[in-house]
């Protein structure tokens, strides 16, 4: 009885090390919950995008959710595959801006619709290399708001809506909000990876199961 | 610390204060006195440790002189001392007595300032100081402020004199962002002395954007605006980069993290209008426009390296988090600890990050700390 304890302990302690090993490593307390599914077809995608306050207290969110989370077309390989850029999306007037920044309440929720072959709004931030080290040249910070769409010829292995802000976030987001600082703003970490299963050109899909994820105590 | 001794210039013409800071002659034109004889010892000033502007100045975090105390001397018998405390940007908001009596040390004048400059109001007027805002020395009879390089006028909070380094508004102060910055120099950079844990002097200098940050970009570098680049040369420094040790050490750690997207490197055209650059980190790619300049393989390690701090989730939204973050990204392209630090210093404050006030001993002890040098091998 003593030997079949200890083996369902030793098992039961694999399976943890090997379950973390395949988790992404998370510091945030847990706030919320973040969902999103692929539904239509190879033709027209459609992501939804769900964020849910499943903490006591309220969080700060863009109520459009484009400034966090971010949608990242992957290869089998985790490597990006870009969106092409259609169109720029004109700056709005930084007060407009504030407007979207929304208090998202305990319990509640907020939902997103992205039509990934139509033309979406992207959140895009960056920072320049200069050519030269040791402060003979300064950085330039870009931040714009734009339209893009998944190329018709990108069938990728995975998209992964991530809730987490990229690095150049803090500086992209002070530019563009004439400097208001992004740490007033949920930031998760989250993830969430949707395999993209449809073929190239396939109608009348089922959708997918959704996946969801939760930001892990710490 | 610096003492620095005021002398009457002269007599009856009450022209003035000759005050030697370090070796420096400062003519303050503070005529207050009818009395003063030539070589008469008036007062003394304690400012925080420095050396001559521009130079780098202060190893207790100030870019300026941190003015100490101010002590009104007789004959070269001390009467009274008056401690000044300052605020961020250096202005002196109180004046402070010690009372050896009753041992104890209170505010004696409050002063109140305008976003410029200007008192507008004091609790005592009777008891001033000749350092007021940002520490500069100000000459009540003009109205004028001497930051060194040029006179400051809070009364319209413009300078007298043009800009030595040019600008769009010449005469503009601190890009009317008074709260925000300082330029106690009349130009834009900050150098800043720290001492490292191993006794080595660090000066880096702590400059803030012109215009500031908080402007944004007026035209964006879209990442549609970076065409593909057909330099063999970029795209062979490129490929060449992709198979250093150290490179690869970083990408094999990227795809080590579960969920980390391994970012598209790619050289491209960026050599004009908003986007020129020596290359981009743009959304979760890495653009290399120019594959000699930085050279390619310490423009990688460091880009490489703050990839995998978005990995793992750092934020960077304090001064020293960012610090930590700019540390460790030079340190992996090969740089000395000291450089590190330096070049750290400079794109925490140009990104407005970090402050002159934040770049202390202290900090650099904090990234000491956590990433500290190898130590030497021992000789057998």
């Amino acid at each position: 009885m003593r030997n079949v304890r200890l083996a369902v302990a030793l098992v039961f302690a694999l399976g943890v090390t090997v379950c973390g090993a395949d988790e992404p490593s998370f510091r945030s307390s847990p706030k919320a919950f973040l969902e999103a599914s692929l539904s239509g077809d190879g033709e027209n995608p459609v992501l939804t995008i769900r964020l849910r306050n499943t903490g006591d207290v309220p969080i700060v969110v863009d109520k459009e959710l484009v400034f966090l989370p971010d949608i990242v077309l992957m290869d089998n390989e985790r490597r990006v595959i870009p969106f092409k850029e259609t169109r720029a999306v004109e700056k709005p007037a930084v007060s407009a801006l504030k407007r979207r920044l929304a208090t998202l309440g305990p319990g509640e929720e907020i939902e997103r619709q992205v039509r990934l072959r139509k033309g979406f709004k992207r959140f895009v931030t960056g920072i320049s290399l200069p050519t030269r080290s040791g402060g003979a040249e300064a950085p330039k910070v870009t931040a714009y708001e734009v339209l893009c769409q998944m190329p018709a010829d990108v069938r990728p292995f995975e998209i992964e809506v991530s809730y987490k802000p990229p690095y150049s976030f803090e500086d992209g987001f002070m530019a563009y909000m004439q400097g208001i600082s992004a740490a007033q703003f949920y930031r998760g970490p989250l993830r969430v990876g949707v395999p993209y299963r449809f073929a190239k050109h396939t109608s009348g899909g089922h959708g997918e199961r959704p996946a969801t994820t939760k930001d892990a105590p710490n | 610390m610096r003492v620095c001794h005021c002398f009457a210039r002269s007599s009856a013409e009450t022209t003035g204060w000759h005050c030697l800071p370090s070796g420096k002659q400062w003519h303050t034109a503070h005529a207050n006195s009818q009395d003063m004889q030539v070589g008469h010892l008036r007062q003394r000033y304690l400012w925080g440790e420095a050396a001559s502007p521009p130079a780098p100045s202060v190893s207790s975090g100030w870019a300026v002189d941190q003015i100490l105390a101010e002590e009104d001397v007789d004959g070269g018998t001390p009467e009274l001392v008056k401690w000044t405390l300052t605020d961020h940007l250096n202005t002196v908001r109180d004046i402070a007595r010690y009372d050896s009596e009753t041992d104890t040390t209170t505010v004696v004048n409050h002063l109140v300032y305008d976003a410029y400059g200007n008192v507008t109001s004091e609790t005592n007027s009777a008891v001033d100081s000749l350092f007021l805002f940002t520490a500069r020395p100000f000459d009540p009879d003009t109205g004028l402020q001497n930051n060194l390089h040029r006179w400051y006028d809070p009364s319209v909070g413009r300078w007298l004199s043009e800009d030595p380094i040019g600008g769009i508004n010449l005469y503009k102060y601190v890009g009317n962002s008074p709260l925000m910055r300082i330029d106690p120099f009349g130009v834009k950079d900050h150098p800043v002395t720290v001492t490292l844990p191993d006794g080595t002097k660090c000066t880096a200098n702590c400059a803030e954007p012109d215009p500031p940050k908080g402007g944004g970009p007026a035209i964006p570098c879209r990442e549609s605006d970076l065409k593909p680049s057909c330099d063999k040369k970029c795209q062979s420094a490129v490929a060449n980069a992709q198979n250093d040790p150290g490179v690869k050490r970083l990408l094999d750690q990227i795809k080590a993290i579960p969920g980390c997207a391994m970012p598209r490197i790619e050289c491209r055209d960026c050599g004009t209008g908003n986007c020129k650059a020596g290359g981009w980190h743009m959304g979760n790619s890495i653009y290399i426009c120019d594959g000699q300049g930085h050279g390619a393989v310490s423009l990688l390690q460091h880009e490489l390296t703050h990839h995998l701090q978005a990995c793992r989730n750092q934020a960077d939204i304090s001064c020293a988090d960012r610090m930590k973050m700019e540390v460790e990204a030079n340190l992996a392209e090969g740089k000395t600890f000291a450089q590190a630090f330096a070049d750290a210093v400079w794109s925490s404050c140009i990104t407005q990050r970090c402050k002159v006030s934040d770049i202390t001993d202290a900090l650099a002890q904090q990234m000491w700390n956590a990433f500290p040098p190898p130590k030497p091998p021992r000789k057998t």
